[in-house]
């Protein structure tokens, strides 16, 4: 059975004061701390971009494990936001850390979905290959392609990576997926011309509200579950908001859905294994949901089990 | 076809914790004026759109920004379907 052994994470140090920010918007403290939910912003450095931060998930993942680097036989990098398009980061990655030449390295073009797809992905990859060990890796510097005065996105976006470790001795085994897109709306969450990123906020919201909520209940019985026996919802940290919105929608607890990204903001795929990874030696979830949905629109659930 | 009514916004406005039971409502101010900030009128609007079955484009959104005007408007909206 493959599944994840372990993740490192990285969160660069600067912090952007979001009470500040938000001031320049005229938003007060109330607005920030329960709409957004998002106090500080993580910022990568002007140097950094998705190469850096990986290359610190992967340290941080090998310090954790001592995981070496020619037992990797495959190396999956999800990013938006790569820098240079050419070559692929992940092939730079590879070379970074010494991997071999067996192993598959390719990248994935994906959002806030683009956890919960990866894994279902290189979940596959694996078992049909007879490999032992995969890495995938989330790096987006969002901040890079965010306009401080655009509203609609400069009090939420923060940087971060993080490097999952799957293997055959899993932690937790990955169930089945729901996979989706809606393409026909894809404009609402795009880069422009200029490069920087637009959001409709309200169509993204009315789509992340009306459509979530069932995913999350279809990935429940695609995997045999009802949402009740469920420990824990780990989905995707858009703001405050949103993740709210979805739990009232399906009338569950703060606590069996938490809102974690107070301290670094929307951070696009790595928002949840960021938080999955505080949990990863917390015995106490035994069944968690993930849901991953934004850009594309796309949007992906899926069911972990406990399994050591 | 059942008109929409000043009574039956400020309900959802409660509903989606946008506002609170007691809360002073004023039918011709601005949502902002008591309170509902731009995400709770995403919200409002979405349950406006889920109950009523009328859809608000979004240059209708932005002018749309006092109870009793979103009442007319999904009044009229559900007459003229």
């Amino acid at each position: 059975m493959i599944g994840i052994e372990a993740i490192g994470t990285h969160l660069p140090a600067h912090r952007i004061d979001n009470l500040e920010r938000a001031a320049g918007f005229n938003c007060d403290e109330e607005f920030v701390d329960n709409k957004l939910g998002v106090r500080e912003i993580s910022q990568a450095a002007d140097e950094d971009d998705a190469f850096s931060l990986a290359v610190n998930a992967i340290a941080d993942l090998r310090a954790r494990t001592g995981l070496d680097g020619e037992e990797i036989d495959a190396l999956v990098l999800v990013t938006q936001t790569p820098g240079k398009l050419i070559p692929h980061v992940s092939a730079r990655l590879h070379g970074e850390i010494g991997l071999t030449d067996r192993c598959a390295c390719f990248d994935i073009s994906l959002g806030c979905s683009g956890y919960v797809y990866a894994l279902t992905v290189v979940k596959a990859l694996m078992q049909a290959q007879g490999f032992r060990r995969g890495l995938i890796v989330t790096s987006d510097p969002y901040t890079k392609i965010v306009a401080p005065e655009d509203r609609n996105t400069a009090m939420l976006f923060g940087d971060a990576a993080t490097a999952t470790l799957l293997s055959d001795r899993p932690v937790f085994e990955i169930g089945r997926t729901t996979m989706k897109t809606r393409g026909a709306s894809h404009r609402e969450l795009m880069s422009t011309d200029s490069g920087n990123l637009h959001m409709n906020g309200r169509a993204v919201f009315t789509f992340c509200a009306q459509n979530v909520p069932p995913d999350i209940r279809e990935a429940a019985e695609l995997n045999g579950v009802t949402v009740e026996e469920i420990d824990l919802f780990l989905v995707h940290q858009g703001s405050k908001f949103i993740v709210d919105t979805i739990r009232n929608r399906l009338g569950l607890p703060e606590e069996k859905m938490p809102f974690g990204a107070a301290g670094y903001g929307n951070t696009v795929s790595s928002s949840i294994p960021l938080l999955l990874a505080e949990r990863v030696d917390s015995p106490e979830s035994r069944r968690i949901m993930i849901s991953g949905f934004g850009v594309g629109l796309s949007w992906a659930s899926s069911l972990l089990t406990r399994v050591a | 076809m059942n008109a929409c009514t000043n009574e039956d916004i400020t309900q959802l406005l409660i509903e989606s914790d946008a506002m609170a039971e007691g809360d002073e409502v004023l039918v011709d101010a601005p949502l902002k004026q008591m309170g509902v900030q731009s995400l709770d009128k995403f919200n409002l609007f979405l349950l406006v759109e889920e109950r009523y079955g009328v859809a608000i484009p979004d240059e209708d959104f932005e002018k749309l920004d006092t109870i009793s005007a979103i009442a007319s408007y999904v009044s009229e909206k559900r007459t003229a379907d």
